[in-house]
C-alpha cells in the first residue's frame, strides 16, 4: 500500500490541479482573446446579423401572410478582408474600396411578401411596435423613425455606445409588398472621409449642395 | 513562479473587469418627451420621429459638409436633437395633448423661459429656451400642435438660439425642424 501511495505521488498525472496552472492557464487564454479580436469585436456592442434577424422576425409576426426570401447575405470582418484583398485585382472606383475599408461587418436580408393578401390598415404602426420592442431587448433603441399608413423606415443605433471607433446601426425599410433590412458596423472615421471625399467630388442632392 | 502566478493573477483580474457601458449624465437642456407611436386609426398619419445624439450625431454633422464658422462652433456645441412629427387620430389626439400640456407645465415651472406663446386658430405654438447666465443657450424646445392633425415636438440641446435653428435644420437635412423653425420665425413677426 505504501508503494502504491508512493507511486501515485511521483506520477505527475495523479497530483491535484493547482492554482498556479489555473491562473496560468487564464491568462493564455485571456491574451488569446485579446489577440483574436474578440475583445474589440464584445466591445463593438450590439451584433449586426443578430439585429437583422429581429427585424425580420419582427416584420414576418407584424404581417399577414408569408414572406419569402430574396436575398440573404452576411458578412464578417474576414469576408471584408477578403473582399478587400480581391478587389486589388480589379478596377473600381476609390471610393468602391473606401467603403470597404470602412465596413467591418455587414448584413443584408431582402425579402418579397408571397401571395396577393394586401396589407391591412395601420401595419406599419405594428411592425413598429413589434420591432421596437424586439431591439431593445438586445440592446438597440429607435433614432431615426419615418411611417406612414402602409410604408416604414427606422433606423436603430445601440443604446449604450460602446467605446472605440466602430459605430453600428441597423435599418428598416418596409412597405406591403418588400422588406429590406441592413445592419452593419462601420468604422466612424472612415466614414467621415468617405461622406468628405462623395461631398468634394460631387455633393449630396439630399442636402442641396 | 511566483511571479508568473503574481502577473497571472493580475491579468485574470484586468480581463474580468468589465467593459464600463458610456454613462453620461443627461445635459440639462435636455427634456424627455417620453415615447410617441403612430396613430392607428387615421389612415397615412405622419409619424417621423429623429433622435440624434452621441456618434450618431457626430456622424449626421459630419455628412452636413463645412459651415461657416457660426455654424461650425453652433453644431460643436450640440449635444442632442429630438423632433417628433406625430399625426393625430382618434386614438392618439387626446393622450398626445395631454402629454404637450405635462410638458408646457414642466417647462414652466423648471426654469425655462417661455419666448413664443401663440394660441391662433387651432394653432398652438410655444417655444422654450433653457438658458446659463446671459449669452449661453443650453437647450430650446418647441411644441406645436396644427389644427388637431398633427403635433411637433422639437428639442434641440446645445448652444443654439431660435434664429439658428432653421439654418441649422437645413445643414443637417431635417425637414420638419426646418417646418417647426419657420413657424416661429413667422409668429414672431
Amino acid at each position: 500500500m505504501n508503494r502504491s501511495k508512493d507511486i501515485a505521488e511521483s506520477n505527475p498525472r495523479s497530483k491535484p490541479f493547482g492554482w498556479p496552472t489555473l491562473l496560468l492557464a487564464s491568462f493564455l487564454a485571456w491574451f488569446v482573446f485579446v489577440l483574436s479580436g474578440c475583445r474589440d469585436r464584445a466591445a463593438a456592442g450590439p451584433n449586426a446579423g443578430d439585429a437583422a434577424d429581429s427585424l425580420h422576425d419582427a416584420v414576418a409576426a407584424a404581417t399577414p401572410g408569408a414572406w419569402h426570401d430574396e436575398l440573404h447575405l452576411g458578412l464578417g470582418t474576414p469576408g471584408f478582408i477578403a473582399a478587400r484583398q480581391g478587389l486589388r485585382l480589379a478596377r473600381v472606383d476609390d471610393r468602391v474600396r473606401d467603403a470597404l475599408r470602412a465596413a467591418r461587418e455587414a448584413t443584408v436580408h431582402i425579402a418579397r411578401r408571397a401571395g396577393q393578401k394586401p396589407a391591412r390598415a395601420g401595419e406599419s404602426a405594428a411592425v413598429l411596435e413589434e420591432a421596437t420592442r424586439r431591439m431593445r431587448e438586445t440592446g438597440w433603441e429607435r433614432a431615426v423613425t419615418v411611417a406612414s399608413d402602409d410604408s416604414l423606415v427606422v433606423v436603430f443605433a445601440p443604446a449604450v455606445w460602446p467605446e472605440g471607433p466602430d459605430i453600428a446601426c441597423s435599418v428598416l425599410v418596409q412597405d406591403p409588398e418588400q422588406m429590406v433590412i441592413v445592419a452593419a458596423v462601420v468604422d466612424r472615421n472612415r466614414v467621415g472621409q468617405l461622406a468628405e471625399q462623395l461631398r468634394l467630388s460631387g455633393g449630396n442632392p439630399a442636402l442641396g449642395h | 513562479m511566483k511571479n508568473l502566478t503574481s502577473i497571472a493573477r493580475a491579468a485574470l483580474l484586468s480581463a474580468l473587469i468589465p467593459i464600463s457601458p458610456l454613462l453620461a449624465d443627461t445635459p440639462s437642456g435636455q427634456v424627455e418627451f417620453g415615447t410617441f407611436e403612430p396613430s392607428k386609426s387615421r389612415g397615412g398619419a405622419e409619424f417621423v420621429e429623429i433622435n440624434l445624439k452621441g456618434p450618431l450625431l457626430e456622424m449626421a454633422t459630419k455628412f452636413a459638409g463645412k459651415q461657416d464658422p457660426e455654424l461650425t462652433k453652433l453644431v460643436e456645441s450640440l449635444k442632442c436633437v429630438r423632433v417628433n412629427v406625430v399625426g393625430l387620430g382618434d386614438d392618439n389626439r387626446s393622450d398626445v395633448r395631454k402629454r404637450l400640456g405635462e410638458i408646457r407645465a414642466q417647462l414652466d415651472s423648471g426654469g425655462w423661459d417661455k419666448i413664443v406663446n401663440v394660441q391662433d386658430k387651432g394653432d398652438n405654438v410655444t417655444v422654450h429656451v433653457k438658458t446659463r447666465g446671459k449669452e449661453a443657450v443650453e437647450g430650446i424646445v418647441v411644441l406645436v400642435e396644427d389644427h388637431g392633425k398633427e403635433a411637433v415636438l422639437v428639442n434641440v440641446v446645445g448652444d443654439v438660439k431660435p434664429e439658428q435653428l432653421e439654418k441649422l435644420a437645413t445643414r443637417l437635412g431635417i425637414e420638419p425642424l426646418r417646418q417647426a423653425a419657420e413657424s416661429i420665425s413667422k409668429e414672431k413677426k
